[in-house]
């Protein structure tokens, strides 16, 4: 029985999804049975970050019932995922309400399944949230990201979610709030902290995994030495 | 007659004329006996001594003859034998004598002279036992009587078709004498196209036994014809063998002229018009007579009139008809029942009048007319009646209807199925013949006092019985009704007699009974209440032990009341509508209140369901569980409000007490530095203070706790003003330290009150003493109030804003906005106290600044203020 | 060298907040409520304001929107102080009334030190008005 985690942030745009991605394929590649779920119904884009060709089963098909969940499973860049639908007609309406099942069902299979949820505090953050085990709070180290992560943490308690830690991105900046002062008023263990890297993006636009296509690059590094505390923790 | 048998006598004469040897005498059935003046018997033979039961003649020779033989002292009054002695002359009379057997037999007697010497000596009897020919002779006579009496002409004929009987009757209607006509062929008075047919008649007489109402012809000595209704019947000799054929003829000459002259009437009136006879008998009658009485024509011809009339009215109306007959006054017109042929009865009017033909009543006319509504609507009637026998006729059910007289005039296709009457033989039968084969003895025997149509007829009432009979080793059922259908009079005119084979429905009975008992222990034995409910009214109407276990109420009690009418008050309505909603959905549930008798309350969750024209309610007492669940809840509550106190205290432990040991833990920090360097006894100062404050803290959070929980705490009349005392001597320390006088009342102001009204005075005037400034004074009043005293604190303090007067209270209720920090939990716990005491506190800006805190506490705890 | 305004009803917290910043050798102002603090704003413009919540009279919220409100102290960075530490006390502080950071009571003399140096040398902020104004300082 593995464990389920989800990859939240107070809000969109913090690099979460990227986060989630590459953590999920440096778990893979440290032996850990790791699946990657793209739990953003209406953004998905774990399967893009990935560079996976869509047109396979989706986690929409198995939401509907369309599709047995297992089936849905394809493997990318050495980890296993399970990722979104990118047609609109498939995003809108999608619901979650099969979510905690499906999920069920592939911790009984994997040693850490990553569900790499919307940002916000929408609905369907809220559900991912709720059904998930743990949880790890991606945010960017401004005052807006931390409020927001806040409101993260409040709700994660109220659902009785662990919070793992938090993993700051994009840091590096004067302007920074540090770590120190965030996990102080967070009262949250800072797992990592992500530098800002132009190869996340250049990575992004090549259609291939950091981690995959610049192992060396400050962020790949990082992203390894997370995955080996939260191996080190879990 | 008595000319032919003197003529037989006068032959029979010349045998005792001679001398006869005894044995000859002997032989003869005749009696011979031979008296002299005396009476005493000179001679007898053999037939008188058999006759009169002697063995021997010397019995009897010499002795006188009415000793003898008639024990008598006196000659017998009937004897001629004086007679004949004196006139010499033979006499002859017939004598009856009554025999041992009782049998009258009839005797013909001739006494003749014996003459010697010129003079009567003895005389001869001969006695002729003519009983054979004297009951004959009798029957002939009345029946020529009857003959001659009678209007209709009378006549028989032998098997060659000869005259054999003629009446005066027949002498008047064909001209013939009596005496001119005997012997000769009948056919002299049958016109000669009518033989081949009179012929045929005849034969159908002699081969079926009669003929009746025949009309046709016949001839008169005139040569006129004559219209007649003949009825023939077969005469037999006394061996039964056919002998002739007697024949009664009607002359309908009157008829057939009234006929006539009546036809245009009679067709076009629109009442029934009739013609009866001298009789009584129908003759004559038109269409819309045979339509009023329902019967054919053919029926109706010969028909007596009573046959007509409801046996209530028959009496009443023959008697008219008979004074009219006689020319006597009778009513002209009348109502009466007329009997129709289905049994049903008519009101009808009549109109009679006599018909007087050549100055005699021959008969009567009768105009009827239809007066009940009935008439009118013959025709829906009809048709209606047509249905109705049709689905009679479809009902398993037996049905006839009987009359008064108990026949039977109407019946269905079941009756006549389950009788063993042929069905054309049922109508006009007895329903005791038809029913059971009774005769008139087992009728009287059997049906009195215990036949239910005989009771319907005399009680009026519908009557019902079952019985039953074993049959191949099972036991039928049959339930028979008997209905009174009655007149618009109100009489009983008819009963209608329902038998119905019950088998089947007793058996079902049986097994219905059988489970309804199972049924019934179930029902009885149930935990559950249950109730049967009458769906429309919503009485109750049956309910089992659980209920009156339950209630308290015995079964009696229970049904006929309302159901619903022992819910509580609160709930009944509710309780209606759940009802309601039964009635109409056959759905239901709820859960309510019920009363038991001599008070209590039960929990009844309650279940609905529909059967039939009932409403079954099916309640559970679930006190206990709601009792349970109310522990449970009020476990829960306590649990709930442990949780407070104790988020309560880790918010005290966390806001209240970690701020100054954090304080104290920073000055520690600054203390350690200072240590270096100079003394420190700014540092120290703050230690103490906020180290007493922690401690002041516990203490009062503590007592906040105790306060909490000491609802059970007993409560005292105590003296306030006392109170006050020791209050002050604890704070008399703080209030010297800033010089502060602390004024209160005198006298004596007793309420009940707990121990922890203490904590009020101390927690007010600690408060006062500590925003008062240096030198202030803080004032107790008490205020009577009647039932409540109302304590004041005031002090010339910096006052408490108006949006912090009611929230300085509530320190521990859930994160409001602002709330004052320092206030500690001394006015929270005054608020609990006053609350347990049953009081108010509240605050008020004291006139020239500060505050005055006011506090009510009702004299006894009892009274709310 | 910096100043700092501490405002506290309390005054011994007022005494050991004095005490630990001056001994950073910062130069310490302190108030007994939210309106001595508003008036002191009106004559002084320290570098910092540690700002007690829970306050009688003007509380620590209202200080703060107050300070934020002025054209003449809508930009000092201010920190509040709160003795709760729910995620919601702190989600206020940093969103709504307008404040930079969140201080947590009782306090931890190295943190307090750590955080405020923090704030008194990461560059100036600029405070739009209203809510939302945290956020502007965040992107910014």
């Amino acid at each position: 029985m593995g464990i389920s985690v989800c990859i939240a942030s107070g809000k969109d745009g913090v690099g979460k999804s990227v986060v989630a991605a590459n953590l999920a394929i440096v778990l893979s590649s440290l032996g850990v049975e790791t699946l990657i779920v793209d739990g953003d119904i209406e953004g998905a884009s774990v399967g893009l970050i990935l560079g996976v060709d869509p047109g396979g089963l989706t986690i929409h098909d198995c939401l509907s019932g369309k599709a047995d969940p297992k089936k849905a499973v394809i493997e990318a860049s050495g980890t296993k995922a399970v990722i979104g639908a990118i047609g609109i007609e498939q995003l809108v309406g999608a619901s979650l309400e099969n979510f905690p099942s499906i999920l069920e069902d592939f911790t009984g299979a994997f040693d850490i399944v990553l569900v790499d949820s919307q940002g916000g505090l929408g609905d369907n953050t809220v559900t991912v949230i709720g059904s998930c085990q743990a949880l790890l709070l991606v945010l960017t180290p401004d005052i807006g990201s931390v409020t927001n992560g806040l409101k993260i943490l409040a709700v994660a308690k109220k659902l009785g979610t662990t919070v793992l830690g938090a993993l700051i991105n994009r840091s590096g900046s004067p302007y920074d709030i540090p770590a120190d002062k965030i996990a102080d008023l967070m009262r949250l263990d800072v797992i990592g902290e992500l530098p800002e890297d132009e190869t996340v993006k250049r990575a992004l636009f090549e259609g291939v995994p950091v981690s995959v296509g610049y192992p060396d690059s400050p962020f790949s590094k990082e992203i390894r030495s997370v995955a080996d505390k939260l191996i080190g923790r879990t | 007659m008595k000319t032919d048998e003197g003529r037989r006598a006068d032959d029979g004469a010349p045998l005792l004329r001679g001398s006869v040897a005894e044995g000859v005498l002997d032989s003869i059935k005749d009696g011979v006996t031979l008296a002299d003046r005396e009476y005493r018997l000179v001679y007898v033979n053999r037939a008188v001594l058999d006759s009169f039961g002697f063995k021997s003649r010397e019995e009897v020779l010499g002795r006188i003859c009415h000793e003898v033989f008639f024990e008598r002292d006196e000659p017998c009054e009937w004897c001629r034998c004086k007679a004949c002695f004196e006139t010499g002359e033979p006499q002859h009379n017939r004598v009856a004598f009554q025999g041992d057997d009782g049998v009258t037999r009839y005797y013909d007697l001739h006494t003749y002279p014996y003459f010697e010497g010129g003079e009567v000596t003895h005389v001869i009897e001969v006695a002729k036992d003519v009983t054979e020919e004297a009951n004959l002779l009798s029957e002939l006579e009345r029946l020529a009587a009857i003959a001659d009496s009678s209007a209709d002409a009378m006549m028989s004929v032998d098997l060659e078709g000869r005259v054999v009987f003629w009446n005066k009757g027949a002498e008047s209607l064909f001209g013939y004498q009596r005496e001119e006509i005997l012997g000769r062929h009948y056919h002299v008075i049958v016109p000669e196209e009518l033989r081949d047919e009179a012929e045929e008649m005849r034969k159908e007489a002699l081969k079926a036994g009669f003929v009746r109402n025949y009309e046709t012809y016949r001839l008169r000595k005139d040569g006129a014809e004559v219209p007649v209704n003949i009825t023939l019947s077969l005469v037999r000799d006394e061996k039964g063998n056919p002998a002739g054929i007697a024949g009664n003829m009607k002359d309908l000459t009157e008829m057939k002229r009234l006929e006539e002259d009546y036809r245009n009437l009679f067709e076009n009136a629109r009442d029934g018009i009739s013609i009866t006879d001298r009789e009584g008998t129908l003759v004559l009658f038109n269409p819309q007579f045979i339509e009023m009485t329902g019967y054919s024509e053919k029926e109706l011809r010969g028909m007596h009139l009573s046959k007509l009339i409801h046996p209530r009215d028959r009496e009443r109306v023959l008697a008219y008809n008979r004074r009219l007959m006689a020319g006597k006054d009778a009513p002209r017109s009348y109502e009466f029942r007329m009997l129709r042929k289905d049994g049903r009865v008519m009101d009808v009017e009549v109109t009679a009048s006599p018909i007087v033909h050549k100055g005699e009543i021959v008969g009567t006319q009768g105009i009827l007319r239809d007066m009940s509504e009935r008439g009118r609507m013959e025709l829906e009637i009809i048709e209606t009646k047509r249905h109705l026998e049709t689905v009679l006729d479809t009902i398993e059910e037996a049905i006839c209807v009987i009359d008064p007289e108990l026949r039977i005039i109407s019946f269905n296709e079941a009756f006549a199925e389950n009788v063993s009457t042929p069905r054309d033989e049922i109508l006009g039968k007895t329903c005791y013949e038809v029913l059971h084969g009774y005769g008139e003895k087992e009728f009287k025997e059997d049906c009195m006092g215990r036949c239910i149509v005989r009771e319907a007829f005399e009680t009026g009432r519908a009557v019902e019985s079952v019985h039953h009979h074993e049959a191949d080793g099972y036991t039928l059922y049959h339930e028979s009704r008997a209905l009174p259908s009655r007149d618009h009079l109100g009489e009983v005119m008819q009963v209608v007699y329902v038998v119905k084979d019950i088998t089947e429905k007793k058996e079902m009975e049986r097994a219905l009974q059988e489970s309804e008992e199972k049924y019934r222990s179930v029902v009885e034995s149930s935990p559950d209440m249950i109730f049967l409910v009458d769906r429309r009214t919503g009485v109750i109407v049956d309910v089992n032990r659980a209920a009156t276990q339950l209630l308290g109420y015995s079964k009696e009690e229970i049904i006929g009341t309302v159901s619903g009418s022992r819910v509580v008050p609160s709930q009944r309505k509710a309780y209606e509508e759940q009802l309601e909603r039964l009635r109409k959905t056959g759905s239901y549930k709820g859960e309510f209140d019920v009363q038991k008798k001599g008070g209590g309350v039960v929990t009844v969750e309650v279940r609905g369901a529909l059967l039939g024209d009932y409403m079954v309610t099916i309640g559970r007492d679930v006190t206990e569980r709601r009792k349970a669940e109310r522990m449970l809840r009020e476990y829960a509550s306590e649990l709930e409000h442990s949780n407070r106190m104790k988020d309560l205290f880790s918010d005290i432990m966390r806001h209240d007490l970690l701020n100054p040991l954090g304080v104290i833990k920073n000055v520690c920090e600054l203390l350690s530095d200072d240590l270096k360097k100079t003394g420190a006894e700014e540092e120290l100062r703050i230690l103490r203070r906020n180290l007493d404050k922690i401690e002041d803290l516990i203490d009062s959070a503590t007592r906040f706790a105790m306060v909490e929980s000491a609802e059970e705490l007993e409560f005292e009349p105590a003296d306030l003003v006392e109170i006050l005392h020791e209050v002050l001597e604890t704070l008399k320390g703080a209030a010297a330290e800033k010089d502060i006088d602390i004024r209160i009342p005198e006298g004596e102001f007793t309420a009940e009150v707990n121990p922890f009204i203490e904590d009020v005075f101390s927690n007010l005037i600690s408060n006062a003493i500590k925003y008062s400034p240096q030198g202030g004074d803080v004032t107790v009043e008490i205020d009577d109030r009647g039932d409540v005293l109302a304590v004041t604190v005031a002090d010339r303090g910096p006052g408490v804003p108006d949006e912090h007067k009611k929230s300085v209270f509530e320190r521990f209720k859930r994160a409001e906005k602002g709330s004052v920090k320092g206030s500690g939990l001394g006015l929270a716990i005054v608020k609990k106290v006053v609350e347990l005491h049953k009081g108010e506190v509240w605050i008020e800006d004291n006139p020239g600044g500060g505050s005055r805190f006011i506090f009510t506490l009702p004299k006894r705890r009892g009274r709310d203020v | 060298m910096s100043t700092i305004l501490v405002v506290d009803d309390e005054e011994d917290i007022r005494f050991v907040l004095g005490q630990m910043l001056k001994r950073e050798g910062y130069e310490v102002l302190s108030a007994g409520s939210g309106e001595e603090a508003l008036e002191m704003l009106k004559k002084t413009r320290p570098d910092l304001i540690l700002l007690d919540v829970m306050m009688p009279g003007l509380d620590g919220w209202e200080t703060c929107a107050r300070i934020r409100s002025q054209e003449e102290t809508k930009d000092i960075t201010v920190a509040m102080l709160t003795a709760k530490t729910s995620d919601e006390d702190k989600i206020r502080a940093l969103e709504s009334s307008g404040a930079n950071w969140h201080i947590s009571k009782p306090i931890d003399r190295a943190k307090l030190i750590d955080t405020v140096r923090w704030l008194l040398e990461s560059p100036p902020r600029r405070h739009g008005h209203g809510k939302d104004g945290v956020e502007k300082g965040g992107d910014s």
